[in-house]
């Protein structure tokens, strides 16, 4: 069997090595930056309307009670953030073939070494975090490296020998029929993907692992793996979940939970009654910018997770959607970019990031609104939590770095 | 390499962008879709729901309750007032939760949840038994009542004890300090009120219930000025219970409530009610009765009684011991069920309740008379010196309505007239007005709309309709409305009406509520006298003035037992039959004095003295029952101690020439003080040998009658023996007169003297005296002013709203 990883190396190289007088390095998409921006900034006043109780009160004994310290330290983040989106927006993106799979081993390892005595960081029962340089977590580097490997290896998908096997044994017919329905072509997908899981398993991190599959699962159908491959993992994941829920006590009342919250409304329901009774009062105009209670100590987490619970009650349904337009308006504009890439390499790429992105925005407000249990997906832009905006901005540089090589805007 | 690269930097195929296409459907609108949905769901659907529940756990509600404006008689006593008590409030779920238990043992190891829970058990236990033992202890309640509430542990709010003093306040406060059980018990204000009167004018002050609302009376009415607005803080808790940042709070102060200066005078009032409850004890009256006051040139309400009546601090409880008999007769009854007698009792409370003053309406009778009378005179259907001839009967249709003198009164002037409270004249006088003009002074005097007192449930006076009363056919009712009858009106509205007819025509609308003034002092609102209009001219009303002045004063006038020497006093007795029963009438009398330019004005009624036997026309203790026999001797004693009280020195020309008072004699010579004693038509005995009188009786300054024994003391002692007073109930003047004199009594007669019956001693049976004391007897004279129409209608009309 040939080596897939040896080969794609020996492709690799070449395209790293492009001089840089080749490329053609245009504007980056205003549009897209623009929106970028702008949540950033709502996000931040969000922040500091949400954060304010929690940080006043020192409920996790790390403000030292100053009110404005969450709002100050994501401040200084997002300034961080943005440095490096420019920085990122600047580079080629296209060095990146060659890199992919060492970012790839290099994420592996950091999001392994969390389990190293001084280096990681446990909280809430799971260890996903590592102490240096600041509090982050390397899933996030996991997630940008699969999205670059996958993007760069399916890129180069048309140049794929196609295996043959020997038709007169079985194996070998049986062979030929994997390699038909492309299943040899995904098994250096599936590895990945397998390995990514199983290092997120050891950190109990589902709500990364949810977003691996989906990414990896977005990649893979833009980059033209055939639907019935969909179907079928769409089914294995389904099955793997019923028995998980089903098999579990834990995620069972998980679920109890998740379906009536008010059964236990003081203890593992409260999460979400809270932030239903956060959105609901606020209606349609909200209670006004800064005037929400729920964030009053009602609310876990107000300034994190469920942030966009309070949203909901100081802007109102009309804040709140407008977010979400505004959101849906970026999504849609990487899209767009992903469709007017130069490369499908930066296609792929952008649609990894903005799928990213987008089930994070969408798997965040359907957890505050109840609509999904419990996971602990934070919001773009808006939670607390500087390493992730910093990576969620290099994320959206990467993305304007591509728009620059456009060669249509 | 330039193959590869361009094969590298391939764009995407037609498929692919397919996909990017459904992904961007998928993640770009799809799930916002989704989303946008269900935030519809949450904040446009269930927005009340939710918002409502967060409110509920968001804020804190305290409400600082304002001050119950206080309500001062006319000369600044507390009549009703507030004072600060607490609620005590159990919250049995913080009781529950403030009982922990160590999770893990003293090594830091988890302990087992049956230990927990076994240990969570004891504690709780323990704390429940502190609790329910203390609160017992301290509030009087039921110990088991307290442990069933604390086992309510999904209340936060159970009320232990309502409106308690601060001393039991305090008691609970130690308590819940020394067990540090705040949270779990806690004292909430709220105020009581207080009557420091209990039963005075309780009709007019009326009473609060338990939310310190007014429910009755001046409570009621005013409730909006006294109750003030009560001051709440909304603040915004979080969620550890502590208060949220200050400008997440809204305050309203609280603004105390308005005080009510009443017109009442409790002096006058209680002089009233003493009147009322005398009369009732005496005559035997069995439905209570009215008693109004008021100064008749601004119509102010100075004193407003109406029995039964009952304690303000306690309304719901029967005082009046007649219905209390009645009450407890039913309770001994056993064929009565509870539901009857609960039916009995609330109608027992709503009459003690009721204010007869405005709330029922009754025939006055002859006190409607001078009304009639002013406004023929005014019309000049009569004039001053008319003379009017009585046969004893007038045939009207059917009826023959006789004179209260069976006889007749024959030939007698206008005046004689009304001093005679003759029928057969009044009936001439009516006709002669016509009902036309009858009707028109009806709506003139305000009969026919409400004084518009201020006071809640004012009926109506019940009357003819118009078409009917002015019609050819109405002249029976013509007749009988002449004389007060078939007809009802409400006390207030009476002596509204006859004050207007004695003030000089002024008709004025009457009131209860002199100002009100806010928590400082400074006033809000200040009622000026209302005239409502001018009924009768100053010339016929001083006429009439003069003819009522003689109804009392002169010989043979119906009203003379309301007589008090020394004071002008003028009025009109009235007996009316109802309709019920033959011997329920109710005795009533108008009064007014001084006559001259009266200060003040009486309305006295009786509701059904009982006669000895039915059918008898005399109390069991043979007291004649008519107005001028019950109301009139009562209400002249208290005009009497009314002017007394508003400081009118009684005028001399007017004491009673059969009494003299005597001389201090003391240092005179035997001789000269004889003589002076006989001068004065006083007997003389001579104690002691002495050349100087060193002692007489009685005493100087004392009034008796002439012709009783002094006994002047030359050098000797005055014995210094006691007697006891004997009863003269019934006696006649000479009878009393000597039953004194014979244990050595002096008499002052008052009232009519000695033409009359004993009808009160200022000084009880067997009370012990001094030798030699002067002992104030009043008599009063018979008065058969009885009604002359028997089975007329009316009754005590309660109308319906």
């Amino acid at each position: 069997m040939p080596n897939p990883f040896v080969k794609s190396r020996a492709q690799a190289k070449p395209a790293g090595s492009l001089p840089k007088s080749r490329q053609i390095q245009g504007q980056v998409d205003m549009p897209f930056l623009l929106l970028t921006v702008l949540l950033v900034i709502i996000g931040l006043i969000m922040l500091l309307s949400a954060s304010y109780p929690s940080a006043y009160y020192d409920l996790k004994g790390n403000t030292g009670g100053d009110p404005f310290h969450y709002f100050k330290r994501q401040a200084i983040y997002a300034l961080l953030g943005f440095g490096v989106m420019y920085l990122v927006s600047k580079l080629n993106y296209q060095g990146l073939r060659g890199l992919a799979v060492t970012i790839l081993v290099v994420a592996c390892l950091m999001m392994l070494a969390v389990k190293v005595p001084g280096l990681g960081h446990s909280a809430n029962g799971a260890t996903r975090w590592l102490k240096y340089p600041v509090l982050w977590q390397p899933s996030e580097l996991g997630k940008m490296a699969l999205i670059i490997y996958f993007a760069s290896r399916l890129s180069r998908r048309d140049q794929r020998q196609p295996l043959t096997f020997r038709r007169n044994t079985v194996l070998g017919r049986f062979g030929n029929w994997l390699e038909r329905i492309g299943f040899f072509e995904l098994v250096p997908y599936l590895f990945v993907i397998v390995v990514m899981i199983a290092i997120l398993a050891v950190q109990h991190h589902m709500s990364a692992t949810i977003q691996m599959v989906v990414i990896a699962a977005a990649i893979l159908f833009a980059g033209g793996i055939a639907v019935g491959w969909f179907i079928a993992g769409g089914a294995a994941v389904g099955a793997a979940l019923v028995v998980i829920i089903l098999g579990t006590d834990y995620m069972t009342t998980r679920i109890q939970m998740w379906r009536h919250p008010e059964e236990d409304a003081l203890g593992a329901g409260m999460q979400a009654i809270q932030s239903l009774l956060a959105i609901g009062s606020g209606g349609v105009t909200g209670l006004g910018l800064g005037n929400g209670k729920q964030k009053f100590l009602y609310l876990p987490e107000a300034q994190n997770d469920f942030i966009f619970a309070i949203v909901c009650e100081e802007l109102g349904l009309i804040g709140a959607c407008l977010i979400l337009i505004l959101f849906a308006l970026l999504i849609i504009r990487g899209y767009w970019l992903a469709l007017h890439a130069r490369d499908n390499f930066g296609s792929l790429i952008i649609v990894g990031v903005t799928t990213l992105l987008a089930f994070q925005v969408f798997a965040n407000v359907a957890v505050v609104t109840n609509l999904f249990p419990v996971t602990g997906i934070s919001l773009p832009f808006f939670s607390s939590g500087g390493s992730a905006l910093v990576i969620q901005l290099a994320e959206m540089g990467l993305i304007l770095g591509i728009s620059r090589q456009n060669p249509v805007t | 390499m330039a193959t590869r690269r361009k094969t590298t930097s391939r764009r995407l195929g037609g498929k692919g962008m397919q996909r990017i296409l459904v992904l961007s459907g998928i993640f770009g609108v799809l799930t916002f879709v989704v989303l946008f949905g269900k935030l519809w769901q949450l904040q446009v659907v269930q927005h009340e729901e939710l918002q409502s529940k967060a409110i509920t756990q968001q804020t804190r509600e305290i409400s600082s309750s304002a001050n119950r404006g206080t309500i001062y008689d006319a000369n600044g006593d507390v009549l009703a007032i507030s004072a600060a008590v607490q609620n005590v409030i159990l919250s049995p779920r913080d009781v529950a939760e403030t009982v922990k238990v160590d999770e893990k043992d003293e090594f830091g190891n988890p302990r087992s949840e049956s230990v927990i829970e076994a240990e969570r058990e004891t504690k709780l236990q323990d704390t429940y038994d502190l609790i329910a033992d203390k609160m017992s202890e301290i509030l009087g309640i039921d110990r088991s009542d307290v442990v069933k509430r604390l086992k309510n542990t999904k209340s936060a709010y159970e009320i232990l004890a309502k409106k308690v003093e601060d001393d039991v306040a305090d008691q609970v406060r130690a308590f819940i300090d020394e067990n540090e059980l705040e949270g779990c018990l806690y004292l909430t204000a709220d105020s009581k009120r207080y009557y420091p009167y209990s039963t005075m004018a309780s009709q007019v002050i009326g009473f609060v219930n338990s939310q310190n609302t007014g429910a009755y009376g001046l409570e009621s009415l005013y409730n909006l000025d006294l109750s003030g607005q009560d001051g709440k803080l909304i603040t915004a808790k979080n969620a550890s219970g502590t208060e949220m940042l200050t400008s997440y709070s809204s305050f309203t102060d609280a603004v105390n409530g308005y005080n009510v200066h009443t017109t009442i005078d409790s002096t006058i009032q209680m002089y009233a009610e003493k009147t009322l409850e005398e009369g009732i004890q005496k005559f035997r009256v069995t439905n209570g009765g009215f008693c109004l006051v008021m100064d008749p040139d601004t119509a102010a309400v100075l004193g407003m009684a109406s029995s039964p009546d009952y304690d303000l601090n306690d309304p719901n409880s029967i005082v009046d011991a007649t219905l209390l008999a009645q009450l407890e007769k039913l309770k001994n009854d056993a064929t009565v069920s509870e539901e009857d007698y609960a039916e009995a009792l609330s109608q027992a409370q709503f009459k003690q309740w009721s204010n007869k003053n405005l709330n029922t309406s009754y025939e006055p009778g002859s006190t409607f008379k001078p009304i009639v009378v002013a406004s023929a005179l005014e019309e000049g259907a009569i004039h001053d010196g008319d003379t009017f001839v009585c046969t004893g009967a007038v045939k009207r249709d059917t009826w023959t309505i006789r004179c209260s003198a069976r006889s007749g009164h024959g030939t007698q002037t206008l005046r004689k007239a009304v001093m005679n409270s003759c029928n057969p004249a009044l009936i001439n006088i009516g006709d002669r007005l016509g009902g036309e003009k009858f009707y028109e002074y009806w709506e003139n005097f305000g009969f026919t709309s409400t004084t518009g007192i201020e006071l809640p449930g004012e009926q109506k006076s019940v009357f003819w309709d118009k078409e009917v009363f002015v019609s050819d056919s109405g002249y029976t009712e013509l007749a009988t409305a002449s004389f007060g009858q078939r007809f009802t009106t409400t006390p207030i509205q009476l002596i509204t009406a006859l004050s207007a007819v004695i003030n000089g025509g002024h008709l004025m609308e009457p009131y209860v509520v002199q100002s009100v003034t806010d928590s400082d002092g400074n006033v809000v609102s200040y009622h000026e006298p209302q005239e409502v209009r001018q009924v009768i001219s100053q010339e016929t009303s001083d006429l009439v003035r003069s003819y009522m002045e003689s109804v009392v004063n002169d010989p043979g006038g119906t009203g003379k037992n309301a007589k008090v020497a020394g004071y002008r006093i003028g009025g009109k007795t009235g007996s009316s039959q109802t309709l019920d029963s033959t011997d329920h009438i109710i005795v009533s009398f108008v009064g007014f004095a001084p006559a001259d330019d009266p200060e003040v004005i009486v309305l006295l009624g009786y509701d059904w003295p009982q006669p000895a036997a039915p059918g008898e026309n005399t109390t069991a203790d043979g007291v004649y029952i008519s107005g001028g026999n019950m109301a009139a001797p009562m209400a002249g004693e208290l005009i009497a101690n009314i002017l007394d009280y508003l400081g009118y020195q009684k005028s001399g020309s007017d004491v009673n020439e059969n009494s003299v008072t005597i001389p201090n004699l003391l240092g005179k010579n035997p001789g000269e003080a004889q003589g002076t004693l006989n001068n004065l038509g006083l007997n003389v005995r001579v104690s002691g040998q002495g050349a100087v009188v060193t002692d007489q009786m009685p005493a100087a300054g004392s009034t008796v009658p002439k012709g009783s024994s002094t006994v002047l003391y030359l050098g000797e002692e005055k014995p210094k023996e006691t007697v006891p007073m004997p009863d003269l109930t019934g006696m006649t003047y000479a009878q009393a007169k000597e039953a004194l004199e014979k244990v050595g009594l002096y008499l002052e007669a008052t009232g009519t003297g000695e033409s009359g019956q004993v009808f009160e001693q200022t000084v009880a049976p067997d009370t012990m005296l001094e030798i030699g004391t002067t002992v104030e007897v009043r008599f009063t004279d018979n008065i058969q002013d009885e009604e002359g129409l028997n089975a007329t209608g009316g009754n005590w009309v309660k109308k319906e709203e």
